[in-house]
């Protein structure tokens, strides 16, 4: 291959794999936005306080009634006691003494799944619960769930729309870097078809090589992508109980379709439009 | 003995330029092995004439015929196998620059259907020596000189065997000595049983190499 033919080429990868990219890193704040969207939800607690005068036999029950409606991720049961023993630690005084009586009622402490934090299924859940015998009281931070909520879907929308219009823009650099590299073969495209040669004969090479362009731009995006999610935790630790695998997955999938698609769209609509148009116009 | 047809044939044919005219009431017949001047001032349509030949402007008036293919009747999905029964020849040669002498053949072979090795290896050396190119086999066509250049495009030209070699302007942008050379090696070609249609506007070189002349003129074709 000719220098001049290698640096297109080199040019031609290295910016589908800069768009991909940039794609790639809006995919991975996406996926961490919504991983610590659910995160925040499922560990935000909700308690069910108890009758005092519920029968020791009547709590397993109640927790079994309470599993059953596939709410709960996490439900754990804190007596009387243990309320105060974990209350004193917090305070640091034994206020049982201070007090002569321990004022505090046995509770559920729940934390939803996190498709039961949506301020609708929660109302739902609280109307459940409350209604279970045996229940005195449900309490929540219902503000800080319906914030909550509002926040994530702001920054899920705003974070979908800039993907969207990310995506078109990469469409239109692909679009645009294959066209200028096509652009400098337009005669030749002209005179493979001037000696005898088929359409599909003249556009098979530049579509491989535009499959080859796509992969080897995945390849660089997906390295330089790995190495910034292998080296994040050094400098944010918790972030890696954000990281989802499967998820991580599909976007490289969906990256590499992209990056593929894109560009042998590209190379076959510009060969196409060389091949369609009369010599005299292409100077 | 049955009479001898034809391999160009135009009846009453027009030729447009998108929705200009360029010529009308072309009526043209060129016979195997015929070496024929097509002349003509620029822009007096000698080019469109070939185009037309060659399927790149479409055929809309008239009846027109070449190597076995009907014009007229042309589908867009003839004309790649219509133009491997022609060699076409352009003035400004129309070579791969990417890529070499041979590849330049090879790539005009595999397009057209020859698959082994072997056959094309030797059909590419057979028209390289007739064009006297056989030293320069790896050459880029940059390091050819024009004539080198337009040699190579009739090379291309003769691989399969054309029943028609239409050569637009061939010597147009060569010096005299070189065009003479040209020349020779197109008439040869004839002698050697190919037809020959040649745009030119070079009367030196019909003087030195005299054969039947045709005349695009006033937006008519005479003979």
């Amino acid at each position: 291959m000719k220098p001049k033919k290698k640096h297109s080429y080199l040019s031609a990868i290295l910016s589908i794999s800069m768009v991909l990219l940039m794609l790639g890193l809006l995919g991975v704040l996406l996926i961490q936005s919504s991983k610590l969207s659910t995160y925040i939800r499922e560990n935000m607690v909700v308690q069910v306080f108890l009758n005092e005068s519920l029968a020791k036999e009547e709590i397993p029950l109640i927790q079994q009634k309470i599993m059953s409606e596939d709410i709960a991720r996490d439900i754990k049961f804190v007596s009387k006691e243990q309320a105060a023993a974990e209350f004193s630690q917090e305070i640091g005084q034994d206020f049982i003494s201070f007090l002569g009586f321990n004022p505090l009622i046995p509770s559920f402490q729940i934390k939803l799944k996190a498709n039961a934090t949506s301020i609708e299924e929660l109302n739902k859940a609280e109307a459940f619960l409350k209604q279970l015998p045996g229940v005195s009281e449900v309490a929540f931070q219902k503000s800080v769930f319906e914030q909550a909520s509002s926040n994530m879907k702001s920054i899920g929308m705003v974070l979908v729309s800039l993907s969207l219009l990310f995506a078109l823009i990469s469409a239109v650099l692909i679009n645009n870097t294959v066209r200028l590299n096509l652009y400098a073969q337009r005669f030749a495209i002209k005179s493979m078809q001037l000696v005898g040669a088929t359409n599909w004969f003249i556009i098979k090479p530049f579509v491989w090589s535009s499959i080859k362009n796509g992969f080897l731009g995945w390849v660089i995006s997906l390295a330089i992508l790995l190495s910034l999610l292998n080296a994040l935790p050094y400098w944010i630790p918790e972030i890696e109980q954000l990281y989802d695998g499967p998820l991580y997955f599909g976007l490289f999938a969906a990256l590499l379709i992209l990056g593929i698609g894109m560009s042998v769209m590209s190379s076959w609509t510009s060969t196409n439009r060389y091949l369609n148009t009369k010599i005299e116009d292409l100077y | 003995m049955s009479e001898i047809q034809p391999i160009i044939k135009l009846e009453e044919v027009s030729v447009f330029q998108q929705n200009n005219l360029i010529l009308s009431e072309v009526n043209l017949q060129i016979y195997p092995s015929e070496f024929v001047y097509l002349i003509g001032t620029t822009g007096s349509g000698k080019s469109s004439l070939l185009k037309t030949l060659y399927g790149d402007l479409k055929l809309e008036r008239g009846k027109g015929y070449i190597a076995g293919y009907h014009l007229h009747d042309l589908q867009k999905k003839d004309i790649p196998f219509l133009r491997r029964k022609l060699g076409i020849v352009f003035q400004d040669f129309q070579l791969l620059f990417d890529r070499n002498v041979a590849e330049n053949l090879f790539f005009v072979l595999n397009a057209t259907g020859w698959t082994n090795q072997d056959e094309k290896a030797a059909r590419a050396e057979e028209v390289l020596s007739l064009v006297g190119l056989s030293t320069k086999l790896h050459k880029m066509p940059y390091e050819l000189s024009g004539g080198e250049q337009q040699r190579l495009s009739i090379a291309r030209a003769l691989l399969n065997k054309p029943e028609v070699i239409l050569a637009d302007e061939p010597t147009g942008n060569l010096d005299p000595k070189t065009s003479d050379d040209i020349l020779s090696l197109l008439h040869q070609l004839s002698s050697d049983g190919n037809t020959v249609l040649m745009a030119t506007h070079d009367y030196r070189l019909i003087e030195k190499f005299p054969a039947k002349v045709i005349r695009c003129q006033q937006g008519h074709v005479i003979e």
